[in-house]
């Protein structure tokens, strides 16, 4: 199995303010699955993301990525690189760096790579191409429409040519039309051979999906078992 | 892309907070460099003024017994009748190792010769003296008339002139001798006010003491070279003689100079806890303000050190541009308002090249140390977190 949680749980807070995000949760996922996690506001969907993407480490349980177990093999910066080499993050909100243009956004998760500048600056026009907006690379966020801010954003996390794309309620600030068109984008990519894993409390994104995991109040409901 | 383009487009940003921040390290840099270079030409302007002053080396014959005072100095071993100085060896001054510190060296024969006047014959403190010489050391005599120009001309102190009656151009007997005033030093407070001067070799004649010399003063540039080694280079070639160096001047030169230093170290000090407070929280505040990007960065695969990288390259930068405008700033202000407001000599002003080079360096080390903090603070984020910041 290419990613495997077993029996991750995540409490925030102590005492009165305890939070149970996550509840014994156990899924597995093949190389080059479209999966997609769905669940109401408050079940626990961003947070298992998180887990998945190495941002942020779980109560108990463990996660392993590609044979990797992350939280017990890797520190800091190991994550760092793990999120560097395996991972692209797609967020709800974009999250673009307002100064930077279209390109230099993209551009950004190689900034700290040792790769010649040609180099970088052909694998981020590569990734603009890819999303449509090979000729918009030289616009800042504010000069794009929401849609082109989440190609941006996709192109971002495509970018580094990672095996993963993880992607948090894509769609959330976008109409129907540019969700529509942001859905087949995501369609596109895992039908080029990469996995992706995307969270959403919208019952028309889990249709593009090949394997839909429900959530709710921290617990999978359908589980998809390792086995 | 690389960290360094995002450390400038960092820097591109936040414009208000940088600019009073590089302003603020530009001032400070400025105003240790003006300070300093103050101090150090105030420093050299003094030196060079109090090596004028006077005497700051008197040499005397060995002698085990009595003292006399002239000058207000109390020296040793200054008894005409017992041992001088040999006057060939005075000239072997000029080659010391430090020759090149030595302004003036006045040597003198002293004794008592007695004088016809009107007012009838009074025994007078004669003192035989090299005037070229001996204008050199008292910068500050102020004579009515001029200075002798003959053996048969002295230049009489103003309480001797009085008490035996006697004016520029007046003519009077000197052990037989007819001498004229050519001058009358005004009082100096010192024994000078009461004695006949005269040319050594009229005096050396008058006392029968061919090649003498009772003392010897000797006014040396200190600015660059310390007067105890000119002291032993003179004991060293005069073997027979006392060589002294005057204490009180040299001490006294030496507190007001390190009282600006020590008030330039005063400032420097507050100047430095100051800007680093201030670099600090600068960019502690600015660190706070780009959680959210810090969190972005951190998700996209940016390790710690590269946050940390980031944070300290933009407070590099910004010290390094500040420091090349506070030097131009400094340099600009300590060449055209410095002498006017301090009153230094334009050509006195140092300009010290390693001051400079050791400020910049300060500010950088500075930015460097004030910055590691935040950077430190920026890279423990956590990416989750900071995300969900705004």
């Amino acid at each position: 199995m290419f990613i495997e949680m077993h029996n991750i749980s995540k409490i925030f807070g102590e005492g009165d303010g305890r939070v149970v995000a996550l509840s014994q949760v156990n899924i597995g996922i093949e190389q080059g699955e479209y999966v997609a996690i769905y669940g109401q506001s408050g079940s626990g969907k961003s947070t298992l993301l998180n887990i998945l993407a190495g941002l942020l480490g779980p109560t108990t349980g463990s996660v392993s990525v590609d044979g990797i177990n992350l939280y017990e093999e890797l520190n800091s910066d190991g994550l760092s690189r793990f999120r560097c080499e395996y991972v692209g993050f797609v967020f709800q909100a974009f999250n673009l760096l307002p100064y930077l243009t279209a390109y230099e956004n993209t551009v950004l998760p190689l900034a700290h790579l040792e790769l010649k500048r040609r180099e970088k600056r052909r694998m981020a026009t590569d990734a603009l191409s890819r999303v449509g907006l090979s000729d918009r690379l030289d616009h800042l966020p504010a000069e794009l429409s929401g849609g082109q801010q989440q190609r941006v954003a996709i192109a971002r996390a495509i970018v580094n040519e990672p095996m993963i794309i993880m992607a948090d309620e894509p769609t959330g600030n976008l109409d129907q039309k540019t969700r529509d068109e942001i859905m087949e984008l995501f369609s596109d990519l895992n039908g080029e051979g990469q996995t992706v894993i995307m969270v959403t409390h919208d019952p028309d994104n889990i249709a593009d999906a090949k394997r839909q995991v429900r959530l709710s109040d921290g617990a999978v409901l359908d589980p998809a078992t390792i086995e | 892309m690389n960290l360094f383009d995002i450390t400038i487009h960092g820097l591109r940003r936040q414009k208000s907070r940088k600019l009073f921040l590089g302003a603020a390290m530009t001032i400070s840099l400025s105003a240790v460099l003006i300070l300093f270079t103050f101090v150090k030409s105030q420093e050299v302007q003094l030196e060079s003024q109090f090596d004028e002053y006077g005497a700051n080396i008197i040499i005397t014959p060995k002698t085990d017994d009595l003292s006399l005072t002239y000058g207000g100095i109390s020296l040793t071993g200054i008894v005409t009748n017992l041992m001088e100085i040999e006057s060939e060896e005075v000239s072997r001054i000029y080659n010391i190792p430090n020759s090149k510190n030595i302004r003036a060296v006045s040597p003198k024969l002293i004794g008592v010769g007695p004088v016809d006047s009107d007012s009838g014959r009074k025994d007078v403190l004669i003192v035989g003296v090299d005037f070229a010489e001996e204008s050199k050391i008292k910068a500050w005599w102020n004579v009515d008339g001029r200075f002798p120009e003959t053996p048969r001309e002295v230049l009489i102190g103003t309480k001797a002139a009085e008490k035996i009656g006697l004016s520029v151009g007046s003519a009077f007997r000197l052990d037989q001798n007819e001498m004229r005033v050519a001058g009358v030093l005004n009082s100096t407070g010192s024994q000078d006010d009461s004695a006949i001067m005269a040319s050594m070799d009229f005096v050396e004649k008058l006392l029968g003491k061919e090649g003498k010399i009772s003392l010897v003063e000797v006014s040396a540039l200190c600015s660059d070279c310390p007067i105890d080694d000119i002291v032993a280079q003179i004991s060293t070639i005069m073997p027979n003689a006392e060589v002294q160096a005057l204490r009180q001047v040299m001490e006294q030169r030496m507190q007001v100079v390190h009282q600006f230093s020590r008030f330039a170290l005063s400032i420097f000090v507050i100047l430095t806890f100051m800007c680093g407070l201030f670099i600090f929280s600068t960019v502690a505040g600015a660190v706070a303000e780009k959680k959210k990007e810090i969190g972005i960065l951190r998700s996209v695969g940016f390790a710690r050190k590269h946050i940390a990288q980031v944070v300290i390259t933009e407070a590099l930068l910004l010290s390094g541009a500040a420091g090349v405008i506070g030097i131009g700033a400094s340099l600009l202000f300590i060449r055209f308002a410095l002498p006017r407001i301090s009153g230094i000599a334009v050509e006195s002003v140092v300009y010290d090249p390693l001051l400079i080079s050791v400020g910049f360096a300060a500010l950088i080390a500075l930015a460097f140390i004030s910055a590691i903090g935040p950077a430190i603070k920026a890279s423990r984020y956590d990416p989750v977190v900071a995300i969900a910041s705004l």
